[in-house]
């Protein structure tokens, strides 16, 4: 079989690569359970001597960070659903349907990702507090929604699928929003899955703007939750990094369920309507 | 005629909600942002009129420039560097094998990583006596500065950046690799195609939008780095690690500056749309859909 | 279908948070919003008193939000005064009392304190939160900086506590073994690398600018030999150049990554209840040489009212209790919450035992030649930092560096309108 070498090569590289990346991993966990003794010790200590496991009870009962990830997990669904549902649409639009101005209003799209969020982090307060939503979900949830990154990914996908599905559908006589829902989407499902746990990740490690928006303590997400730990001068490394730990697991939890939609392949043959 | 009508209607239609969107959380802002940039203002006190000096002041301000050959000398590395990694990584892990799903997931988590997070690992591993001084020294090279080095410093950044990077365009060249039909594949190999040529005439030519996609969002990133300087360096050692938008940041934030702020960002603004509009071009001449 | 109830279901999602007003609006009571940076273990202390304010208070109901030090007053506070939206009291740090007093946003407080009152305040304290003849915020604490060092490895290798800087960079070689550094000092730029270097320039007789805030002094011999110190702390590769902590983490030397570190007073309660075993000492900064004194700095948070609040009076009642009117908060928040000194003599007495428990003794001898953290304006906070970081990573000589310190400062101090501090 001249396949197996081949095979094994591969596995090894990546297996090594996983090794390296895996290991910063390692490291946050590991230092988790680490007491302030050795928190910082050279050289490294790969296996704390005095374990620590009640730092991950600690993330609990020092801040209430199940609240902030509950916070942070309705604000993520929310803009998750509403953003895939918007962008795949005005993707679609740029993509596949002619009308004056479309190259423009693209170009348009994209210029906002030439804008550094800080630089407009005090300007948006100000828009935020003209619609009264300092301190709601809303602040958190609306400005989140629209952003150029997910429209710009699925218009070049839109670019790339094979045309033969939209034309025979037009010629049938189907509407436009028909083809839209009943063709484009279900074959959006793999770019649209990655989408999804993207947009999640997001708005789940976003800090600066909950910062700036959010004063109560009970509003906070869980970025916010994690930065509570410490102090002007003592940092407690250890519990932050406990709550690092347990803030990462949604995320991958995501993934690993998306995983699968992200894997199907385009046949063309076989696409029923 | 009435197919023309119902393009229109439903191109406009689609796209409306999130323009509007954009125009009023983006654009916006960035037009107050612009406005500020024409006066002095600390955020707290009295904005002075300054009309167009804070730009004019930029020409004169050797750490602004600095700070912009540094995003240059960035961006120039880190987009080819992201490019290469990440699509390597997708085709490594294309295979739909048992277990492939572990080394997605180990890639991918390390994207998934909060600033916390990111601080003290890397923090630790750039230590005098840490691991990355522990891994170069098995190749014969001496103990290096890493972070506490103004040749080096960035390049640190890099190598964090990347980390943090690569598993997330892996997924996006997933999801482009995907869309690429079975039977295209199926075709050539009947005519005796071997690997390297299928991904030469099929996967690559093929993967163009998901390319341009990945090219423009990695240049726009890598010139807008700002994250990984605040939580590792602070812009030092010495302005080392200095970026645009880092330097822009500390302007605003710490120097309460923001109208000389405001002005930095409209300035990169212009830069980085009017070299985005020529990658634009480049990148879509050729055969494939743009 | 299902897409009909997708829709149905977002537009609920995106309609039910409008009406997720927080913490209701009641008309009848007066809402005093006291901000503060988060310190998880301390602010139980405070949240405690707010508690015991808000049952004897029922028509002042004070609500206290904090947020992550690191951004509180540079995101936070500015974002939130930018747009009107800034608390009525307030933690203030010494470097940013200028720019709000300039800004109008600092509430005078002398009209509302006795003569008693002010009295009861070390007179410096006092003199660092005057503007123009006004009182313009109450001190809470004091951090005086000092050298912490490991007492253990000193007996071991037969080393005095130096006492002058030709004896500190002696010292510190003689400690810096395989992985171990000498000492610590701040890398990262910034307010908290100057704040422990302004001891430095001061022990050597000299000082960033004149008093009046007139002339620019860094070109001085003080301001150069105290930029070349550090930088040879770098160059001669006794102090680490990268730090896996944050400057003022005592964690670091508990660690043993130095066996000295320039530290505040903040540093003994974290050693003590996170390295019990850690046998420390403390002495005070050396001066450059036996004809100078030892001269430390002190740092330490001040509570502000926002002269645009719409409850100023109540406000200003509530930070004056807290901080004038009772000795048991002051007292709590800084010998059991933390260790910091208070400003007022009354608490400090009230404290007595526990200020003169060593290592605290020596903290207390520190703070009688101490001077607080200076009011600079972030233009001189920035020349002088890129001078530290010039000599330490930059590899510009002291003169040099001080030549351009000097030069940005004196351009700053040519069109400066604001108000000088202490006058």
């Amino acid at each position: 079989m001249k396949r197996r070498p081949i095979f094994i090569f591969k596995y090894f590289i990546l297996t090594l690569l996983a090794i390296v990346f895996i290991f910063p991993q390692y490291w946050m966990f590991v230092s988790s359970i680490k007491s302030p003794r050795e928190i910082f010790k050279f050289p490294p200590v790969l296996f704390p001597k005095e374990p620590v496991l009640e730092n991950y009870l600690k993330v609990f009962q020092q801040v209430p960070f199940l609240r902030y990830m509950l916070n942070s997990f309705y604000v993520s669904a929310v803009v998750t659903i509403a953003a895939l549902f918007l962008h795949s649409m005005a993707a679609y639009s740029l993509a596949r349907l002619k009308y004056p101005g479309r190259e423009f209003l693209f170009f348009l799209v994209i210029s906002t990702l030439m804008i550094p969020s800080s630089a407009i982090l005090i300007p948006l307060f100000f828009v935020v507090k003209f619609f009264g939503w300092i301190n709601t979900y809303s602040g958190l949830i609306i400005p989140a929604i629209p952003h150029a990154f997910g429209i710009f990914l699925l218009r070049q996908f839109y670019l790339n699928f094979p045309r033969e599905l939209e034309e025979a559908a037009t010629l049938d006589g189907c509407s436009i929003p028909n083809i839209f829902f009943r063709i484009i989407i279900p074959i959006s499902r793999p770019i649209l899955s990655a989408l999804a746990v993207f947009f999640f990740l997001a708005n789940w490690n976003s800090f600066m703007w909950p910062l700036v928006v959010i004063n109560s303590p009970s509003m906070r997400t869980v970025q916010l939750g994690i930065a509570q730990y410490g102090g002007e001068f003592n940092n407690p490394w250890a519990i932050q990094l406990a709550a690092c730990t347990v803030a990462i697991i949604p995320s991958v939890i995501i993934f690993v369920i998306l995983q699968k939609q992200l894997m199907q392949s385009i046949t063309i043959t076989g696409m029923k309507f | 005629m009435k197919k023309n009508i119902q393009e229109l209607f439903f191109g406009y239609l689609f796209l409306i909600p999130d323009l509007i969107g954009l125009i009023i959380f983006w654009v916006v802002p960035s037009i107050i942002a612009f406005i500020v940039s024409l006066y002095n203002w600390d955020a707290i006190g009295q904005p002075i009129f300054s009309s167009f000096s804070n730009y004019r002041n930029l020409w004169s301000d050797p750490y602004w420039i600095k700070s912009l050959l540094n995003t240059v000398k960035y961006s120039l590395i880190f987009v080819p560097l992201n490019f290469i990694i990440s699509l390597s990584l997708a085709l490594l892990v294309k295979e739909d094998v048992r277990g492939i799903g572990i080394y997605k997931a180990i890639f991918f988590a390390s994207t998934a990583m909060s600033s916390v997070a990111i601080s003290f690992i890397w923090k630790y591993m750039f230590q005098p006596y840490g691991f990355v001084n522990y891994i170069i020294s098995f190749f014969g090279i001496s103990q290096q500065p890493l972070l506490g080095s103004t040749q080096q410093a960035l390049f640190c950044i890099l190598l964090v950046h990347l980390y943090m990077s690569v598993g997330y365009y892996m997924v996006i060249f997933l999801a482009g690799l995907n869309d690429i039909p079975l039977e295209y594949y199926e075709a050539s190999k009947m005519d005796g195609a071997n690997t390297i040529q299928r991904f030469w005439f099929i996967t690559f030519p093929l993967l163009k939008p998901t390319s341009t996609f990945v090219l423009i969002m990695t240049f726009l990133q890598g010139f807008q780095i700002f994250d990984y300087i605040y939580i590792l360096t602070g812009g030092g050692p010495y302005y080392s690690t200095s970026t645009s938008v880092y330097y822009m940041y500390y302007t605003a934030f710490q120097m309460y500056h923001f109208g000389y702020g405001s002005s930095q960002a409209f300035l990169l603004f212009l830069i980085l749309v009017t070299l985005s509009f020529f990658m634009l071009k480049v990148l879509r001449s050729g055969k494939v859909a743009m | 279908m299902v897409k009909k109830g997708v829709i149905i279901l977002l537009v609920l999602t995106l309609i039910i948070p409008v009406f997720f007003v927080s913490s209701g609006f009641t008309k009848d009571k007066v809402q005093v919003r006291f901000w503060k940076f988060t310190d998880t273990f301390a602010d139980a202390t405070i949240e405690k008193y707010i508690k015991l304010w808000n049952q004897s208070h029922p028509d002042i109901e004070v609500i206290f939000e904090t947020f992550p030090w690191g951004d509180y007053t540079g995101t936070k506070l500015s974002s939130a005064f930018a747009t009107g939206q800034g608390p009525d009291v307030f933690f203030i740090s010494p470097g940013d009392l200028l720019r709000y007093v300039n800004a109008g946003l600092a509430q005078p407080l002398e009209k509302y304190l006795s003569t008693e009152e002010i009295k009861d305040f070390l007179p410096a304290t006092i003199q660092s939160v005057k503007v123009s003849g006004h009182i313009f915020a109450i001190p809470l604490e004091m951090e005086p900086v000092a050298i912490f060092y490991n007492k253990k490895i000193f007996k071991d290798l037969g080393l005095q506590e130096p006492k002058i800087w030709s004896e500190l960079l002696d010292t510190a070689h003689k400690l810096r073994k395989g992985e171990k550094y000498g000492i610590i000092v701040d890398v990262a730029p910034g307010y908290y690398q100057n704040f422990t270097w302004y001891p430095f320039i001061w022990s050597a007789g000299g000082d960033v600018i004149s008093k009046d805030w007139k002339r620019a002094l860094m070109t001085s011999q003080a301001g150069v030999s105290a930029l070349k110190l550090w930088g040879d702390f770098i160059k001669e590769d006794v102090a680490p150049k990268t730090l896996p902590g944050s400057g003022p983490d005592i964690t670091m030397l508990g660690n043993g990554i130095a066996d000295m570190m320039v530290c505040g007073f903040w540093g003994v309660k974290q050693l003590q209840a996170d390295f019990p075993k850690y046998d420390f000492g403390v002495f005070p900064i050396p001066p450059i040489d036996n004809k100078h004194k030892s001269i430390s700095v002190y740092g330490g948070w001040r509570l502000m009212v926002n002269a645009k609040s719409k409850n100023v009076e109540e406000a200003v009642k509530f930070a004056k209790w807290m901080g004038v009117d009772q000795i048991d908060f002051p007292l709590e928040w800084c010998t059991v919450a933390n260790s910091k000194f208070s400003p007022r003599k009354s608490v400090l007495k009230a404290g007595e035992k526990y200020y003169s428990t060593p290592p605290n003794d020596i903290f207390s001898k520190v703070l009688q030649t101490a001077r607080s953290e200076p009011a600079f304006p972030p233009e001189i906070v920035k020349a002088v930092s890129d001078a530290i970081q010039g000599v330490m990573f930059g590899g510009l000589d002291a003169k040099v560096a001080a030549k351009q310190a000097e030069t940005s400062i004196t351009d700053f101090l040519k069109n400066y309108k604001g108000g000088i501090p202490g006058m």
